[in-house]
């Protein structure tokens, strides 16, 4: 075993056998430490409580006061036991915790030293590493490499023989519809708990990682709607019956529920999103009754988003590869407004080409398709 | 500014369906009025061309980067009606395809960014263009106003609907159903970071690409 480990398990049998240090000065009718006297103690010794000292103690309310819970101060030895042994135990989790943060963000700027032998490897962690002056051009490579990662990533995934990919896409479409409207109906934080274990289960039959599953939904919508949510916690917005450091009973059910509510949602969108290819599902929406027009654009349009994606890469490459001095950001701003009209130019010269190309394929306005095997 | 599933609750989702049935229905007859049978291609690339642009990075002071919408842009370019199109499509790909925004949230998301956001930019630059010379500067300036009113207009309008979210929807201890923060948060807390800082973003890159586009293709912009 680590001597990490063993230091951990020495802390913790130290939190258990912590009510000694009740018990014993308890058998010995030992009083309070000197200049530590509680309300109590004071009142005895001296016959008052100075008003000066009152006003001071009572700025700050403990959660746990003497180490016990509220309402417990009076319930004999073995209730304010259980009592020593939770409140060590979090105040071990807390120092560990508020270190453990400490320590990364104090070590946050050390650099690595074999930067250069991984940066050899991988071109998107050259680029993520180096710092500098031209970040925007460098962070929009990032942007448009890490999208065509994660479609391919994605497309793994839909192509993969589990559940979820067995079922026709109509019916996906209209289950998840029907399921984010009963997610956002119900009010029982237990019944949406259970519809979220659910969607992890279907994600894990559908042959998708789960670890990847967790990491796709956490990231960034529901770990934005925690971090929005926490102040809500508090009495300053929700009014109601405080429990811990002023987080009130109301404040904590609704942030959870509305949690819980986003981050079922998102589950269920995404385990739709990976499991169907884009192809399949807009046939569905297709056959849902979805104007063809409309259809059409969208297929269109998630066409030309790749390649112009594509384009847009290229000329963020043809920058950096003739960048060697940095560009100041008035000029940084031009550059960028320079590769948006750019893209817009030539998407109205492909607009007119691929008409053309359509009309001389016999394009009359009325497109035609192959039918798919399940529509 | 995309609203994801489970902010608003159904009934609020379910209202912005409704009001945007009529305006989709009206802004794709006005597009097909004007572009008659070449309207796929035109319309997909613009599309695609609103989804592109919040790919390019623009760099803030301070050394970080934002990203612009680009709707205002569209609007300019192509037209208000145009532009709902665009943005719809490119909102409902972001929505089905990327899970970027909510499904049910898809009504209130165009509403935002591709009704208001669109027609407000659009008919600002209008009105301070007025009749100004196709190439003059100050369509330039304009197109800059009309990229930062509005965005901020747009988020004002998400900031009023995370707001109204208590107030319609609690449970009888006053527990939030939805979004848990009423209008003298939400509002507020939406307006300070598109004031400061995203609407500057839209309206230097409104204003500079459309500069550019004024330079290179000026008789482009004279058909609109």
């Amino acid at each position: 075993m680590k001597l990490v480990a063993k230091l951990w398990i020495g802390i913790f049998i130290l939190a258990l056998l912590a009510p000694l240090g009740l018990i014993i000065p308890e058998l010995f009718k030992a009083g309070s430490a000197w200049g530590e006297w509680g309300r109590e103690d004071l009142i005895k010794m001296v016959g008052y409580f100075p008003r000066g000292m009152q006003r001071i103690a009572e700025i700050w309310k403990a959660p746990l006061p003497d180490y016990a819970f509220r309402g417990s101060e009076n319930k004999g030895l073995q209730s304010l036991s259980l009592g020593y042994i939770v409140s060590g135990l979090i105040g071990i989790l807390a120092v560990a915790l508020a270190i453990y943060l400490l320590a990364k963000f104090l070590t946050k700027h050390v650099p690595k030293t074999d930067n250069k032998k991984e940066s050899s490897r991988d071109p998107e962690i050259t680029l993520k590493r180096r710092s500098g002056r031209n970040k925007f051009v460098e962070y929009s490579l990032i942007r448009t490499l890490e999208f065509f990662r994660n479609e391919i990533f994605a497309e793994s995934f839909s192509s993969a023989n589990g559940l979820m990919q067995k079922i026709q896409p109509r019916i996906k479409l209209i289950g998840l519809i029907l399921i984010l409207i009963i997610v956002s109906l119900l009010k029982d934080i237990r019944l949406i708990f259970a519809l979220y274990i659910l969607s992890i289960a279907l994600a894990y039959l559908s042959r998708i990682s789960v670890l990847y599953f967790l990491k796709r939904t956490w990231i960034f919508i529901p770990l934005f709607s925690l971090f929005i949510a926490v102040p809500a916690l508090f009495n300053i917005f929700s009014p109601g019956e405080v429990i811990f450091f002023g987080i009130t009973k109301q404040g904590l059910s609704s942030a959870s529920l509305f949690i819980l509510r986003v981050l079922t949602s998102v589950s269920f969108s995404v385990l739709i999103v990976l499991t169907t290819t884009h192809t399949r599902l807009l046939k569905a929406m297709r056959s849902l009754g979805v104007p063809q027009v409309f259809v059409m654009t969208f297929m269109m349009c998630y066409r030309y988003i790749f390649i112009f994606i594509k384009i847009a890469q290229e000329m963020y490459f043809a920058i950096k590869s003739r960048l060697i001095g940095s560009v100041k950001n008035r000029k940084a701003h031009h550059v960028v407004a320079w590769h948006i009209g750019v893209l817009w130019e030539k998407s109205r010269l492909m607009s007119e080409e691929v008409y053309m190309a359509m009309i001389s394929r016999g394009y009359s306005g009325e497109p035609k398709t192959i039918n798919g095997k399940d529509i | 500014m995309h609203i994801p599933d489970g902010y608003l609750s159904p009934q609020t989702a379910g209202i912005f369906y409704l009001v945007m049935a009529p305006i989709w229905l009206v802004a794709s007859k006005i597009v097909k009025k004007t572009l008659q049978v070449r309207q796929v291609p035109y319309l997909a690339i613009g599309a695609a061309f609103t989804f592109v642009i919040m790919m390019f990075n623009i760099p803030i002071p301070g050394g970080s980067t934002g990203h612009a919408v680009g709707g205002v842009l569209v609007a300019i370019l192509l037209g208000p009606a145009q532009a709902v199109i665009a943005i719809t499509v490119s909102l409902v790909i972001q929505a089905l395809l990327f899970g970027d925004g909510g499904i049910t949230a898809i009504g209130a998301n165009c509403f935002n960014m591709a009704f208001v956001l669109p027609f407000v930019g659009f008919y600002t630059y209008k009105l301070i263009a007025f009749r100004a010379a196709q190439r003059s500067r100050r369509r330039i300036i304009a197109a800059g106003i009309a990229g930062y009113v509005g965005l901020n207009l747009a988020a004002l309008c998400a900031g009023i609907e995370f707001g109204l979210q208590p107030i319609f929807h609690h449970t009888s201890s006053g527990q939030a159903l939805y979004c848990p923060y009423g209008l003298n948060v939400t509002v507020p807390a939406m307006m300070l970071e598109h004031l400061l800082i995203f609407g500057w973003i839209e309206a230097i890159v409104t204003a500079l690409v459309f500069a550019y586009i004024q330079r290179q293709e000026g008789e482009f912009l004279g058909r609109i």
